[in-house]
């Protein structure tokens, strides 16, 4: 009896990993993007896929590529949001209190398709 | 231990669903298209915005219909202000397009019937219609319409969308609605937010399928409004023929444009705008859209253009604002 039991543990591991590995094939939805704002005020919407660099008013940048984003260069004196390091996960936010900076991924698809 | 991992499922279950009020969603015809709502609060949002989409479509036409023809020369009919507003944005919009942008253009518009047609028209017949095509052969005051001939008409069919989407808003805010996505046929309007964010709203992929975006743009409290002759249209001996028309050939017309794509708080300018700059192609539009920043009587509005070279220039006040998320097409840059 035991000796069934292992056999069909293995067949479930199996089949997850198999699931997992397959999953991983499926194409990633579109339309991830990264809202930089400062103060409140949005300055800039990019695709988490696009590799870019937005250039931030305290002289730091945001850096976007593979989709993942950090921040470089903060002025902020403890330097949190750039020991964050990367964020790559729909909701995931990086903060920047000293400099009201905030980067955020917004979560994938749209709420309506105009056109 | 239990007790304690029940309380945190609890106070997750709470999170989850507490924060936002009630979503209802709708969906009706009208303007000759699906109508659809998603509404966050109000009371009887469903029905206030089902009624509401009727009423607004009958506020343009005498009877409620797409295109109105009259039957005899010098008719006289009773319009809405509403129409009176619409009628003097139409005739700018007409003059800087040379005639191209025509709101006269039904007794065309009527004669391709671009939804069902199959074969295009007979020259003759387009010559023949173009003779009632103009709309400075139109007088009208704030509460009626004069057309000089019969068989001249109106077309409202590059209003009517974007009007609807905002009658129907201003209905469902008066009923007490926090927030919504109304969309009529791909005119999308917009308001409060969304769990505190504004909306995301892709602007279609005109090469691609009627789910593929080409980026987002995250706004809210405005009309989004996309023109292009990519959706509807007819194959006649490998010739494609769609449904914007210049009033001037009687023809459709050749634009370098897969779509304009106007965001505007008034919907109903949205619209219009969109199928006039348009037609003017890439380089004309875009100084037509300067001309109409600076023009009386036009609400300040932002616009997406999306060439047919896969270049897409969009105006600096909504730049902030849209992603491209697509990697068939890039920015326009100076």
């Amino acid at each position: 009896m035991n000796q069934r039991v292992k056999i069909w543990d293995i067949v479930l591991i199996a089949a997850l990993v198999g699931g997992c590995f397959l999953l991983s094939f499926l194409p990633k939805e579109q339309g991830a993007t990264v809202t930089v704002s400062v103060d409140g005020a949005v300055i800039s919407v990019i695709d988490l896929g696009r590799d870019t660099v937005v250039d931030l008013p305290d002289g730091g940048r945001v850096i976007v590529e593979n989709r993942t984003v950090r921040v470089q260069n903060a002025s902020c004196p403890d330097r949190l949001c750039e020991k964050m390091g990367k964020i790559s996960a729909c909701g995931e936010v990086i903060l920047c209190v000293p400099n009201r900076i905030s980067v955020q991924i917004s979560g994938e698809g749209v709420d309506a398709i105009v056109g | 231990m239990k007790k304690n991992i029940c309380l945190l499922f609890a106070v997750c279950l709470v999170l989850l669903t507490g924060c936002s009020s009630r979503k209802v969603e709708a969906q009706t015809w009208a303007y000759d298209t699906l109508c659809t709502a998603t509404v966050w609060g109000g009371t009887d949002s469903a029905a206030v915005f089902t009624s509401a989409a009727t009423e607004g479509q009958a506020l343009l036409t005498p009877d409620g219909a797409k295109q109105y023809t009259s039957s005899q020369d010098g008719e006289t009919i009773a319009i809405s202000l509403d129409l009176f507003k619409i009628l003097n944005q139409a005739g700018i919009l007409y003059d800087l397009t040379a005639g191209a942008y025509d709101f006269t253009v039904a007794p065309l518009s009527d004669l391709w019937n671009v939804n069902a047609a199959v074969a295009p028209p007979k020259a003759e017949s387009i010559t023949e219609r173009l003779a009632l095509v103009e709309f400075d052969a139109l007088t009208f005051t704030e509460s009626s319409l004069t057309f000089r001939k019969a068989g001249m008409g109106i077309d409202i069919g590059s209003v009517g969308k974007g009007y609807g989407a905002d009658y129907t808003v201003a209905a469902l805010k008066n009923a007490g609605a926090e927030a919504g996505v109304i969309s009529f046929g791909g005119n999308v309007t917009l308001f409060g937010t969304k769990d505190g964010e504004p909306f995301r709203i892709g602007i279609r992929d005109p090469r691609g399928n009627a789910s593929d975006y080409l980026g987002v743009l995250t706004v809210t409290d405005t009309s989004v409004v996309t023109s292009g002759a990519y959706e509807r249209y007819f194959e006649y001996a490998e010739t494609v023929y769609h449904h914007l028309l210049d009033a001037n050939t009687g023809y459709p017309r050749e634009s370098d444009l897969l779509s304009v794509t106007v965001i505007c708080s008034d919907g109903a300018q949205a619209d219009m705008m969109s199928t006039a700059l348009w037609l003017m192609g890439m380089e004309d539009g875009w100084k037509l859209y300067e001309t109409l920043g600076k023009t009386e009587g036009f609400l300040p509005a932002e616009v997406i253009f999306v060439s047919q070279d896969g270049t897409v220039r969009v105006s600096d006040g909504i730049a902030p604002h849209f992603a491209l998320t697509s990697d068939d097409y890039t920015l326009w840059k100076d």
